[in-house]
């Protein structure tokens, strides 16, 4: 019912309009209805105490007294000028327009500024000519006239400007489906400010229900306290939301911040006492830490509200509105983007950045979101081109460290109103944003955006004959297009870390290396209780990933993701084997040249791993095979397999390890991991070759030790 | 002796019928026929030949095989009559025999090429190109202006995808014979393989100069202009195909996929419906239908238009790929992306990006 009284409200007023005079509140035009006047007279005081109340107007509650005013006088111009004033405060904005609309009808002077609000009113319903139109007259009456609202005056360039952007973006929308997350998620209380981990199972979201714990409402905010909430996927849909609980959720304001795309880090705000900061909390199994505040370099005496990891966990991206000349006791500035770095030394964040002016406008950004590409980050911002109030952006790192020019993220996820508390799956598949639309449950919800793309073309078929001479009909040769993937290009790998024998989890050290550099690009630990880990893997690199637990032999995986992959998430489950005689390994990042014993550069990084445990067990006696595919000569693969195991011999030799402690085997493809029955089994070419690829290796295998 | 040689002018005429080659009479040479009045043949053996050439324009090759070696046992030196038993044997598909008879011929006169070209035509119909062509590479050693050479040749070539091998033999044609349409439309073709689209259009252009009748070469140069993007002459040529054949089914096809590019799509749908009036159980038409559809953002008849398609034809790797777009519009991804994974097994590349970028293994 809360929602239906706004819409029928408005068609009351649609209809009021075919009679339009200004009528006062007073004996004159309500001679025979003294009582009415008597009441609309009290409704319209007590509308205007909250109108112009201090510190703060309630536009809320003088809207509801100025509703009972209206139903008695419906054409009254000042009266129409408020209701559209206390619209344009609460989250039903739109509906402004039909207030303001008729009190210019009314009285065309009912306010210096009518025609500031008629253009904002339909600039917030995307009516971007009528919205220039007023918005235009405004700035030209409107600056030779005393009366007006000199901050108005001002800010009417900024309004056409956004207008004009809406125009532009409304050409060519973007190709989304916007779905409510349904009532498990959302209440007719506010949800807002989602976040997830990178495969998008599991988010937590601040809301102001009436559950929140302490269930004290806070009057200054007009809701209840903040707490955050947590749901996982259930299959297609969401579990029914539950509250996270303490330490995280307190009496006070406790709101969601960030999530490690890992999920095992939190970031969340504390208000502390308007200061505003960010703090930290650490999850083992599924318990979270007491979220301890950020670093100083971070939380300064003014406002952060907002801030990010990337992937690699050593940037920290925030939001803080601190002066930009880095005094502590200048007056706050707008919200600009920031990062600090991970001094691993120190173990402290280091290094401030502000980032540069092509990224943080002259106006505010807030909500910022890295996604876990490692290189698209997702903003909020009301300058830019933004169509009217917040609008989402992304901007691409690049290679050298540089920040490409925002790109609005487009109509219709941008709207004329705030946009803000942008997340993306690791696929870009999936958005999520907060949100008031018609279709919600009352206030701000959590909404999911499908993302698209671009229209997707269909493949036809056509048939020719050639050749005259001869009766040959052929099928066209149809070229597919290529996709390109320009939102998720990058690979999840996930899984659990167990004791091969046990089957218990473990909490293991995972090593990113980057094989062509040999660069440690960045190290994780599984969970400590159930051994759950995730890693994120931006194409364009050939990833060594080595895992490692005291006592256990290393294990080593390979992902090679070139530039212009297509999202792939992998689950991939790791058995870790003691060092004990016997066992053996697949050691996956040893590689050699097509169809030659010549190790490449890439192997290095493994080669290292393998001295150093070699090393690190002075008794260790181990054989190394070499193994094929099944295709081409026995022979010959006989004859490669053994040449790539001594290769990898001689290299340790050469590297000090005793001749005496190795032995080299050459297995071709007597011992294949994927048999040829598996292989011929599967159905596409891409899971073939992926079984022939897997049967191609190198093993190490404990005789002694 | 007389009979013989009528028979050698008809055969002559039907040369150019090289798509109905293995039914023909072949030709004996001038020399051939000099060599054989001079030998004096027994009239026996003329009799026996002339009723083997009967029996096998009735297609009675066994019947041929007969007549054909009462010819040979009467007179043993009669190149003609093995060769024409050789072609006997290779309509009934013994290949072996007809090989041996072949090679008596080339022993018997070094000079006929066309015992190269009867094993070359046994190679071609076996696909063995790589043989047919070391044979043609014979039987043009000996007879430069013969354009039948030139030309099985082209066509061997250009079904290895040699096709600059292709065109150079077909120039010698054009060289040869400046109005032999075939070699036009056939050279358009190996440039359209080679992607080298203007001198395709251009090739077809000149087969359609030669013989305004030849609705072949009006399709494929439609198909020409409608990859150059030149989508009204497309049109226009497949219409041309049309008035000549009003029953070609493809012509329609590839009209209605033109129109599609062309951004009409009504137009592209009625053309469909007339393939599917000719032809009911096309199912590329249906698929096509649907991808008319799925440009007009209709997407339940897209839907509708893929289930006949893929009804028709359960292994239609583009329906299925087709009906997962148009689901996925009408918010049905889980059904969109099972459609997606059955076209990536059918071979669709395409669809496997869209499966993962979809997140399709969520579901």
């Amino acid at each position: 019912m809360k929602r239906i009284i706004p819409f029928l409200f408005t068609m009351f007023v649609a209809l009021s309009v075919l009679a339009q005079t200004d009528t006062p509140f007073d004996k004159t035009a309500f001679k025979d209805q003294k009582d009415e006047l008597k009441a609309g007279l009290k409704h319209l005081k007590e509308g205007d105490k909250y109108f112009y109340g201090l510190p703060f107007a309630d536009y809320k509650n003088a809207l509801t007294n100025y509703e009972e005013a209206y139903k008695i006088n419906p054409n009254n111009s000042v009266l129409n000028f408020k209701v559209g004033i206390c619209y344009l405060n609460t989250n039903f904005r739109t509906l402004s327009l039909d207030y303001f609309t008729k009190a210019y009808k009314l009285d065309k002077s009912v306010s210096s500024d009518i025609k500031y609000y008629l253009g904002q009113s339909h600039q917030l319903n995307s009516d971007w000519d009528d919205a220039i139109k007023f918005y235009k007259q405004y700035l030209t009456e409107g600056r030779g006239n005393k009366n007006a609202n000199v901050d108005l005056v001002n800010a009417t360039d900024k309004r056409l400007k956004e207008c004009e952007s809406g125009r532009t973006l409304e050409k060519k929308p973007i190709r989304v489906f916007i779905d409510n997350l349904g009532n498990n998620i959302n209440t007719e209380y506010p949800e807002y400010s989602m976040i997830m981990n990178a495969d998008g199972s599991e988010i937590y979201f601040t809301s102001r229900r009436n559950t929140s714990t302490g269930g004290s409402f806070d009057e200054l905010n007009s809701g209840y306290f903040e707490d955050i909430y947590f749901a996982q996927k259930d299959g297609k849909t969401w579990s029914s939301a539950q509250n996270v609980g303490a330490p995280i959720n307190t009496k006070g304001h406790d709101a969601t911040v960030a999530l490690s795309p890992d999920g095992q880090k939190m970031l969340v705000y504390i208000d502390d006492k308007g200061d505003g900061n960010i703090y930290e909390s650490i999850r083992t199994g599924d318990a979270w830490s007491k979220p301890k505040k950020m670093d100083k370099i971070i939380c300064s005496p003014y406002h952060e509200s907002s801030a990010w990891y990337s992937n690699d966990g050593k940037r920290l991206y925030f939001i803080s509105n601190r002066p930009k000349n880095g005094s502590n006791k200048a007056e706050p500035e707008d919200r600009d983007i920031y990062y600090v770095t991970w001094d691993a030394e120190k173990e402290k964040w280091d290094n401030l950045v502000r980032l540069p002016d092509n990224i943080n406008s002259p106006y505010d950004e807030d909500g910022i979101f890295v996604h876990p590409d490692g290189k698209t980050l997702y903003f909020s911002s009301k300058g830019h081109n933004s169509i009217g109030g917040y609008d989402i952006f992304y901007t691409v790192l690049d290679e050298k460290g540089g920040f490409s020019d925002p790109v609005n993220i487009g109509i219709p996820v941008n709207t004329p109103d705030d946009d803000i508390f942008f997340t993306m799956t690791a696929s870009g598949r999936f958005g999520y944003m907060t949100s008031f639309r018609k279709d919600g449950f009352g206030e701000k919800d959590l909404y999911k955006i499908t993302f698209l793309g671009e229209p997707k073309q269909p493949l036809l078929n056509s048939e020719e004959m050639l050749l005259a001479g001869l009766d040959i009909i052929k099928q066209e040769k149809t070229i597919e297009p290529i996709i390109k993937n320009d939102r998720g290009e990058l690979a999840l790998l996930k899984g659990t870390i167990y004791d091969d024998k046990t089957k218990l989890p473990l909490y293991a050290k995972i090593e990113l290396y980057d094989n062509e550099t040999g660069e440690l690009l960045a190290e994780f630990e599984s969970d400590k209780v159930n051994g759950r880990y995730m890693l994120t893997l931006p194409a364009g690199k050939n990833y060594g990933i080595a895992v490692k637990v005291d006592g256990y032999l290393f294990h080593s995986e390979n992902f090679d993701i070139p530039k212009g992959s297509d999202y792939a998430e992998y689950k991939k489950d790791v058995y870790m084997k003691k060092i004990e005689v016997g066992e053996s390994i697949v050691l996956k990042n040893i590689f050699f040249d097509l169809s030659k014993y010549s190790l490449r550069p890439e192997s290095k990084s493994e080669l290292e791993r393998l001295i150093k445990l070699m090393n690190d067990n002075p008794n260790l006696k181990i054989e190394l095979s070499g193994h094929t595919d099944s295709r081409g000569s026995v022979q010959l693969n006989k004859e490669l397999s053994l040449n790539r195991a001594k290769t990898v011999v001689d290299y340790l030799v050469n590297a000090g390890i005793s001749r005496d402690r190795l032995v080299s085997a050459g297995y071709a493809s007597e011992r294949p991991i994927v048999t040829d029955a598996q292989i011929a089994a599967m159905k596409t070419t891409k899971e073939k070759e992926a079984g022939h690829q897997e049967n191609r290796r190198t093993e190490f295998k404990i005789l002694s030790k | 002796m007389k009979k013989i040689l009528t028979l050698v002018c008809v055969s002559f005429l039907t040369f150019y019928g090289v798509r109905a080659q293995n039914t023909d009479v072949k030709v004996l040479s001038e020399q051939e026929l000099e060599q054989i009045k001079a030998e004096q043949m027994p009239a026996e053996a003329e009799r026996s030949y002339n009723e083997g050439v009967s029996a096998f324009m009735s297609k009675d090759y066994q019947l041929a095989i007969t007549k054909f070696s009462a010819a040979i046992a009467v007179y043993a030196d009669f190149p003609g009559a093995y060769l024409n038993r050789g072609m006997s044997y290779a309509a009934l598909k013994d290949r072996e025999k007809a090989f041996k008879d072949f090679s008596m011929v080339m022993e018997m006169d070094s000079t006929n090429s066309l015992a190269y070209f009867e094993k070359a035509i046994i190679y071609f119909n076996d696909k063995e190109y790589e043989n047919a062509i070391a044979e043609l590479g014979h039987a043009i050693e000996m007879e430069e202006s013969e354009i039948k050479y030139y030309y099985q040749r082209a066509l061997a070539n250009f079904l290895l995808e040699n096709y600059q091998e292709a065109i150079v033999d077909l120039d010698r044609i054009l060289k040869i014979d400046p109005d032999f349409a075939y070699a036009y439309n056939d050279k358009g073709s190996a440039y359209k393989e080679l992607n080298e689209l203007d001198k395709a259009a251009e090739s077809y252009k000149m087969a359609v100069n030669k013989d305004k009748k030849f609705k072949m070469a009006y399709n494929n140069l439609g198909t020409t202009y409608r990859k150059q993007k030149k989508y009204n002459l497309a049109i226009d040529a497949f219409t041309s195909a049309i008035s000549l054949d009003k029953d070609s089914y493809i012509a329609y096809n590839n009209r209605g996929y033109a129109k599609l590019e062309n951004g009409d799509y009504e137009g592209a749908i009625a053309d469909f419906d007339k393939v599917l009036q000719l032809k009911p159980d096309y199912a590329y038409a249906f698929n096509n239908k649907a991808s008319a559809y799925i440009k007009m953002e209709k997407w339940e008849e897209a839907v509708k238009q893929c289930d006949y398609a893929i009804k028709l034809n359960p292994e239609y790797g583009y329906a299925f790929y087709n009906r997962g777009i148009a689901k996925e519009m009408l918010h049905q991804e889980e059904k969109a992306c099972e459609d997606w994974l059955k076209a990536v097994e059918l071979g669709v590349e395409t669809a496997s990006s869209y499966y993962a970028n979809s997140e399709c293994n969520n579901f």
